[in-house]
């Protein structure tokens, strides 16, 4: 008679785990039981040696969800398949733990783990729009940012939105800057608002204007 | 700001357009060739251009929730502070609604065991070796059971080169994969190819191996790619790897050929080898 699943000693799981796996990739009938197994394991009993053999029969998902994602190749110019790999495992397991996952389903509990993988990959892309627009400091910068930089972004945010004349200005901060729209965007999305381009590039001028009259308040802003 | 009194002077407005758009789409033929020739407006507009860039790297969606968040908000897996916190935030926050909606597009589609050949959005992820022509060997010729048969020196397969009887089998590596390519007689006289694919990776089982797709071309074959690096050529044979890590082509016309073997991890590149039969 067989042993209980829950008396299977690892090395006997991850054979089993391995051979419904090749069986889910061939299309037959599988028993997830196995697998869940290993998850529960790994999460709910913290088992250093499950949580490694859960990696090494998940990890080839992971790879092929990363290569048919549909931002893969700017991924890949960014950081290696095996560190996204491994990023997608050490966020699942803290995200898990967090939430004392119990999976029913494999189905379940590799969907979680995609889902990590593609706010990772989207947490890459925000990434990568705020790296490209650093652009090169000035060339009389000065080197030091003032004694009274805010402490965080959101102080910053509200020292810039603190220095506009009103309302509309402070709009037109919010969707050029923090949504990242082109002005063309913005009357495309926000008719209403807005009933041109030109309206948007004025209010836009009077704002950097603004912005470059309060230099020396700014300086920790315009010095990066 | 300095005043640009100059009578062609582009407006702050018409400057600051530019920044966001095509010089070309916005502005007529001799106010570019003002901007060309203005060094206030060229500065003016570099300071607007910076501004801009500095005040969206500082700020583009810093207080919206992260990617992975978001991802967990729509699979419910959040506490309840949290995805009340998220279901106030998008009600006003654009970029993460439309974000929402993608990630939840792609839940709905998702696929835990997807195929493991990659689309053609992708191609790059999988790696493409070229095999490395290792030994020469004694000639054998295999029986349809891929069971040596005999060691023959009048077999009548040879290559027309220099020192035929020694071309055949081939021995070939692409980092831990071996591969051994045999040339054999189907029972009506037709040439037969076969191969057999081992791993030097004591982790890795030829079983693994199973179902990988096999294309003979003539050359380039898949060396060739177009203007887009998508592979154009059509193969000549095709088969799958059996359960042992072994396919066979037939029938094999004489000349020369290119193979392309995609095992799960990596694809496979045969240079250029030749057939001929006496």
């Amino acid at each position: 008679m067989d042993e209980p699943i829950n008396r299977l000693n690892l090395s006997s799981l991850a054979d089993r785990c391995s051979l419904e796996l090749v069986k889910r990739r061939r299309k037959e009938a599988v028993d997830d039981s196995y697998c869940l197994e290993i998850f529960r394991r790994a999460i709910l009993e913290r088992d250093d040696e499950a949580w490694s053999i859960l990696q090494g029969c998940f990890s080839e998902n992971v790879r092929i969800w990363i290569r048919s994602h549909a931002n893969s190749n700017l991924a890949l110019l960014r950081d290696s398949e095996e560190n996204y790999v491994a990023q997608t495992f050490s966020r699942f397991w803290v995200a898990v733990h967090e939430q004392h996952s119990e999976f029913r389903t494999l189905n379940g509990a590799l969907s979680y783990l995609h889902a990590t993988l593609d706010g990772i990959f989207r947490d890459m892309m925000r990434s990568h729009r705020r790296s490209q627009e650093v652009p090169l400091p000035e060339q009389d910068s000065p080197e030091e940012p003032a004694a009274e930089q805010p402490d965080d972004d959101l102080d910053v945010w509200n020292t810039v939105l603190g220095l506009l004349n009103n309302e509309r200005e402070r709009r037109v901060v919010q969707l050029l800057y923090y949504h990242g729209l082109t002005p063309k965007k913005i009357v495309k999305h926000f008719p209403q608002e807005f009933s041109n381009e030109k309206e948007i590039y004025r209010v836009n001028y009077n704002i950097v204007e603004r912005l470059q009259r309060k230099r020396e308040q700014l300086r920790w802003l315009f010095s990066r | 700001m300095t005043e640009n009194q100059h009578v062609l002077a582009l407006s702050e407005e018409s400057l600051m357009s530019v920044a966001y758009e095509d010089e070309e789409e916005i502005l007529s033929e001799s106010e570019r060739d003002h901007l060309k020739q203005c060094a206030l407006c060229q500065q003016q507009l570099t300071l607007y251009r910076r501004t801009n860039a500095l005040l969206r790297a500082k700020f583009y969606r810093f207080q919206c929730p992260s990617g992975v968040e978001l991802n967990y908000y729509c699979r419910g897996m959040l506490s309840d502070e949290s995805r009340k916190r998220i279901d106030s935030h998008i009600l006003d926050c654009l970029s993460c609604a439309d974000e929402v909606q993608e990630i939840r597009q792609s839940q709905a589609n998702f696929e835990a065991f997807p195929a493991s050949t990659p689309t053609s959005s992708a191609p790059q992820a999988i790696r493409r070796l070229i095999a490395t022509y290792v030994v020469h060997q004694p000639a054998q010729l295999f029986s349809r059971e891929d069971t040596p048969l005999v060691l023959r020196e009048d077999a009548a397969l040879v290559l027309r080169d220099e020192a035929p009887r020694k071309e055949w089998p081939r021995q070939y590596q692409a980092e831990s994969i071996d591969l051994s390519l045999h040339l054999s007689q189907t029972s009506n006289g037709e040439i037969m190819l076969i191969g057999i694919i081992t791993s030097s990776n004591a982790e890795a089982k030829v079983s693994d191996f199973k179902g990988s797709n096999v294309h003979l071309y003539y050359p380039p074959g898949p060396l060739a790619e177009n203007s887009q690096g998508v592979e154009t050529a059509d193969s000549l044979l095709s088969t799958e790897v059996d359960g042992g890590g072994n396919f066979t082509l037939e029938p094999l016309p004489v000349g020369s050929f290119v193979m392309l073997i995609r095992l799960p991890e990596q694809e496979i590149i045969i240079g250029e080898f030749t057939v001929n039969q006496e």
